[in-house]
């Protein structure tokens, strides 16, 4: 997503380790979440436990709850591992489309896809999926996951301060916008399906 | 210009193959109206959607006659976990005078991604007389065992059973470390020394 290159792994279903046994009949997920110290434009150490990558595992971790079909999953943990390369804005919402690409492949069954995007709020002017230098000037952003196929948003969360009048017209060009990130995983998951057909 | 159309109708055939059957979690596969659900698509509704990433397939439906049961496929990507009423396949790994620990490796004959722990008790291993049994005599560490599911457990391994003629050892090695050939269900002979060894043994299937 623009300079912004994010990697995702799932391992499992496997055996859930936790012992607390509060909900047998349904799996849980877990993540890790990753900042390579060469990702961001201000060069930092480690940022494994910092507040904005706890931030981001529970935000992956409430929206898969509610997309993963877990109740098909009886005790097993499904690990969600993000790794950041290269970070260049809208890290949130490449982090999602990447998790969600790589749940697909590992055969998790899922409710339906979700796409997110970012929309940033500059002197009145709506942007799309803001850079880094980008977001430092909003006054306000908005980060959406659209649930493809249908109308529903499985996702908001908004920073910053934006007016009510243009929260309806930023809301919908974030709608565009995944709707044109919706189109191309599906053309990709096509061209994997192709490649896969090809070695059967 | 005769191959070439051949090579353009293949590649239109595949074309159309591929684009007209791949689907994505979430896509609309049909209606209940026509069709069943059934494994990989969820129902909402009166429509029907597909829960995973793969090909569609359909088949007559045994429950409802008449009507299509509707499949979403994929045999590369595929994730499955031992289910209540599964045959799993495991091998035997420690004995315990009252059970046996075992780690399941297959479930309705797919690998699974992480083996998962499983555990056999005494009064599992056959339906009758299982008071008078020494866990010993059944099964020996490192046999491959063909089982049943019969509960998710306690909180650490799923409960397996091995009562019935088809369920038992289907593959082990002696003392001696041939292997070993069935010769009743409860006794085996090393296929190098002639050795008899006791095990519970699975009936071979005929196939």
């Amino acid at each position: 997503m623009g300079g912004t290159e994010v990697r995702a792994t799932v391992t499992g279903p496997r055996q859930d380790h936790q012992k607390s046994g509060t909900n047998k009949d349904r799996g849980t997920i877990e993540t890790g979440f990753f900042i390579s110290p060469f990702a961001p434009v201000d060069r930092k150490n480690s940022s494994r436990f910092d507040k904005r990558s706890k931030e981001t595992q529970a935000l992956l971790i409430h929206l898969f709850e509610s997309i993963v079909i877990l109740d098909q999953l009886p005790r097993s943990s499904i690990q969600i591992n993000i790794t950041v390369i290269d970070s260049d804005g809208s890290l949130q919402a490449a982090t999602i489309n990447a998790a969600v690409l790589a749940l697909v492949s590992a055969g998790i069954p899922m409710k339906s896809l979700v796409s997110a995007c970012e929309v940033s709020l500059i002197d009145d002017e709506i942007l799309l999926d803001p850079t880094q230098d980008e977001t430092y000037f909003a006054s306000g952003t908005l980060l959406t996951g659209h649930v493809t196929h249908s109308n529903d948003i499985a996702l908001m969360e908004s920073t910053g301060q934006i007016p009510h009048d243009t929260l309806t017209s930023m809301l919908a060009q974030a709608h565009q916008g995944c709707e044109q990130i919706t189109d191309f995983m599906e053309k990709a998951l096509q061209t994997y399906a192709e490649s896969l057909s090809g070695v059967r | 210009m005769y191959f070439l159309s051949i090579v353009t109708f293949i590649t239109v055939h595949n074309f159309l193959f591929m684009s007209s059957v791949c689907v994505v979690p979430g896509q609309h596969v049909g209606e209940i109206s026509i069709y069943e659900a059934g494994a990989g698509t969820r129902l909402q509704g009166q429509s029907i959607f597909a829960t995973r990433f793969g090909e569609i397939q359909t088949s007559n439906s045994i429950l409802n006659p008449g009507k299509l049961k509707i499949e979403v496929i994929n045999r590369k990507l595929f994730t499955q976990i031992p289910q209540i009423g599964s045959i799993v396949y495991c091998r035997a790994e420690k004995l315990f005078p009252g059970f046996a620990r075992t780690v399941i490796l297959t479930t309705d004959e797919t690998f699974l991604p992480q083996p998962f722990p499983g555990m056999i008790r005494k009064q599992d291993i056959r339906p009758l007389n299982t008071d008078e049994l020494e866990i010993q005599d059944c099964f020996r560490p490192g046999d491959i065992i063909r089982s049943r599911v019969i509960s998710l457990g306690d909180s650490h391994s799923f409960y397996l059973s091995t009562a019935g003629v088809d369920l038992g050892v289907v593959y082990a090695t002696s003392l001696d470390g041939a292997p070993l050939e069935a010769i009743a269900w409860n006794e085996m002979r090393c296929s190098a020394t002639g050795k008899l060894e006791k095990r519970k043994v699975a009936k071979p299937s005929s196939s």
